[in-house]
């Protein structure tokens, strides 16, 4: 029976073994871990991080206890990223890690990789899985970036920076060989549509030396480019833009040079040289009312449309934008004295000049749109339409002559609060007033009405109005 | 006498103020919107309802619209139609009433303001406008590629509409014609005319390929502006 039990604890640690397996991974794709894995050719002073799996492949969970690195040669292998233990692993999960190897001795490197399931007082004492690691470090040359160029940084990017489409920029880099021996540098490569070299595809440098080449980054159009340099076991990333050119200026023709307000008015928009590429963009209009009472008006505003916004467009080789897919656009003024202005965004073709123009409405005097006398039973209407850009109509006189045209009396009035009351509920300063008299005596006597009008720019007056 | 009448002027005098209407249109969605404001400045306010109207005429006295089945009034008054489009001509001696002509079927109808009264009619040609006259209604029709009212040849037009004055606007070779009962004349340059609509007593509208119009007919007082419109 002892002997059973004993055999039975032998069995135990092969059975925990089967249920962990280590895997490698290059991205995302995992490949069972051999009993060596080797990390290659390391330059010196790199950082080379390979991502470990131990998966649990039994039924039931695991306890990882154990998770170690034991440099046997040298010293460059070490755990960078893992969770901590001891770690429960469900069954048919994985725990991920990575082990990273950097040195700058130019040697062979060696380590043992362990992953143990034992106990807490022996956790890597017990059942564990393992792997050596090999490294070699190899002498790295130096490389260095001339103007206009920058880089390399970090992250190993060197870059180009913008240019215009169809041109052409060198940069000049420099490769040194730091060691006292001769350097062979091979591969040295590029790659990338925009990116090429005259340099062969290896280069031996003498030792304290350095060598030049050039790289000619050439965009087509106007948009982002990449490429990559490799250089030995170096990998650089090669950035670059290529721009179109901006637009020429604009010419904002209106047809008119005198812009007042309740007017339509047409617009159309030029470059002053033809397009080098086919853009397009938005042209936007904003309105500032002049009178501090007022924060807008909804009638200034492309009319086609009802919109403060309008599309453009313009082809390659034209001068001619156009506007919502029109030569030319209508807006309004509205009804308020302010400042119109018109912007251009042309996004990422950009712009030479200024991309706004204004245009400004002066107060006036009240514009008549209409005005009619009427006359009831013992009431005398006078109707009056039309706007005050100013918001401070109110103060009148009514000039009343009799069938033969003498003068009655001219009698003043005063209804600003009742326009400033109307206007509160407004966008626009467009107005309809009845004004209404009651008559004692006989209206028909009445025969008709001038009303003078005032705002805060001047005054007007109406025709002589009959009444019927 | 003078001193008593104006002396009660002065204290009483009061003023009621709101939003001029310059009429009814219809959107390019075929929505009908009220447009108030001055002409250059106007704004179209929301749709008397979301569906469709296909005809339309409005006057100081009120509107008629009709859609593909109902001919109806902003009060609420609906009753059903002849399908398709209809002319419509308010008419001034007779408030609410209008003559109507339904199109498709060629068929005219007397609207009193709550039914429509089928009415004898054989037009002679292709009708194109109609309106009221004192105790009845002419109206133009298109014989021999003219435009034609009674036995008076108004010429060739693409879009004709009659006004209550007696006038008529005619649209053809990218012109406007407004013709006046005096015999006078005034032309407005404007391309793709499509169709008239009656706005209000003051106001057509002119229905173009490129954008929405309206005219003022009003003597002395003739301008077009362009009427704001809505996104499709």
């Amino acid at each position: 029976m002892k002997s059973r039990f004993l055999c039975l604890l032998a069995l135990a640690p092969a059975l925990l073994e089967a249920q962990v397996v280590l895997y490698s991974l290059n991205g995302i794709a995992p490949s069972p871990l051999g009993s060596v894995y080797g990390y290659g050719q390391v330059a010196a002073g790199d950082s080379m991080i390979v991502r470990f799996r131990a998966l649990n492949t039994g039924a039931t969970p695991v306890t990882i206890t154990c998770l170690s690195i034991k440099n046997t040669t040298g010293v460059g292998f070490s755990i960078v990223n893992s969770s901590s233990t001891p770690f429960v692993v469900a069954a048919g999960q994985p725990m991920d890690f990575f082990v990273g190897f950097s040195a700058t001795a130019i040697t062979s490197y060696a380590a043992t990789l362990q992953v143990g399931t034992g106990t807490s007082t022996d956790a890597c004492g017990g059942t564990i899985e393992s792997a050596i690691l090999l490294a070699t470090v190899v002498p790295a040359p130096i490389l260095s970036v001339a103007a206009p160029c920058i880089g390399p940084d970090a992250n190993r990017n060197i870059s180009f920076g913008r240019i215009l489409q169809g041109t052409q920029e060198a940069c000049t880099l420099s490769i040194l060989n730091p060691f006292p021996q001769a350097l062979t540098v091979s591969p040295l490569l590029v790659t990338g549509a925009a990116f090429t070299t005259i340099s062969g595809n290896a280069v031996t440098i003498a030792a304290g030396q350095s060598t030049s080449f050039t790289i000619q980054f050439s965009p087509a159009t106007g948009s982002a480019f990449s490429g990559t340099l490799t250089v030995g076991t170096r990998t650089y990333t090669l950035l670059g833009t290529g721009f179109s050119p901006p637009l020429s200026s604009l010419v904002w023709n209106f047809d008119s040079t005198k812009i007042g307000s309740g007017e339509q008015h047409t617009l159309s928009l030029q470059l002053s040289a033809p397009a080098t590429v086919s853009a397009a963009g938005t042209m936007t209009l904003t309105f500032i009312p002049s009178v501090k009472t007022v924060t807008g008006d909804a009638a200034v505003r492309f009319v086609a449309t009802s919109t403060r916004i309008a599309s453009f467009a313009v082809n390659i080789g034209a001068t001619v934008i156009t506007l919502n897919a029109q030569p030319n656009i209508v807006f309004s003024t509205g009804t308020t004295a302010g400042t119109i202005t018109f912007t251009v965004d042309s996004g990422i073709y950009g712009l030479s000049g200024s991309p706004s123009t204004s245009v400004t409405t002066s107060p006036v005097p009240i514009v008549l749109a209409s005005s009619a006398a009427t006359s009831r039973a013992n009431v005398l209407d006078v109707v009056i339409s039309g706007f005050d850009n100013t918001y401070s109509i109110g103060g009148m006189s009514f000039a009343f002559v009799d069938r033969s045209g003498a003068p009655i009396a001219s009698v003043p009035a005063d209804f600003s609060t009742d326009f400033q009351t109307f206007f509160k509920g407004q966008t626009g300063s467009s107005f309809l007033m009845r004004a209404s008299f009651p008559v004692t005596g006989d209206v028909s006597k009445v025969g008709g009405v001038t009303v003078v009008l005032n705002n805060a720019a001047g005054v007007v007056t109406t025709p002589s109005l009959k009444f019927p | 006498m003078k001193i008593l009448l104006f002396g009660v002027m002065t204290v009483c005098a009061w003023a009621q103020i709101e939003s001029p209407q310059i009429g009814i249109m219809l959107d390019v969605n075929g929505r009908a919107r009220p447009v108030s404001g001055v002409p250059a400045a106007a704004v179209a306010g929301a749709p008397w309802f979301d569906g469709a109207v296909i005809s339309l005429a409005c006057s100081a006295q009120g509107c008629v619209a009709k859609t593909d089945s109902a001919l109806f009034t902003p009060a609420g008054v609906v009753v059903d139609a002849p399908p398709g489009a209809a002319l419509i001509a308010l008419d001034p001696f007779s408030t609410g009433a209008a003559y109507v002509y339904f199109v498709q079927s060629g068929r005219l109808a007397r609207w009193t303001g709550s039914e429509l009264v089928p009415l004898d009619f054989v037009s002679g040609g292709n009708v194109l406008s109609l309106r009221a006259v004192v105790g009845g209604f002419e109206y133009a029709v298109e014989r021999d590629g003219e435009v034609w009212i009674g036995g008076k040849s108004l010429g060739a037009a693409n879009s004709v509409l009659l006004l209550d004055d007696g006038g008529a606007l005619l649209a053809n070779d990218g012109q406007v014609r407004l013709l006046r009962s005096d015999g006078t004349e005034l032309d407005f340059a404007i391309t793709g005319v499509g169709g008239f609509l009656r706005m209000s007593n003051q106001y057509v509208q002119v229905i173009t390929d490129a954008g929405m119009w309206a005219l003022d007919v009003e003597s002395g007082h003739e301008q077009m502006f362009l009427l704001p419109g809505v996104s499709h």
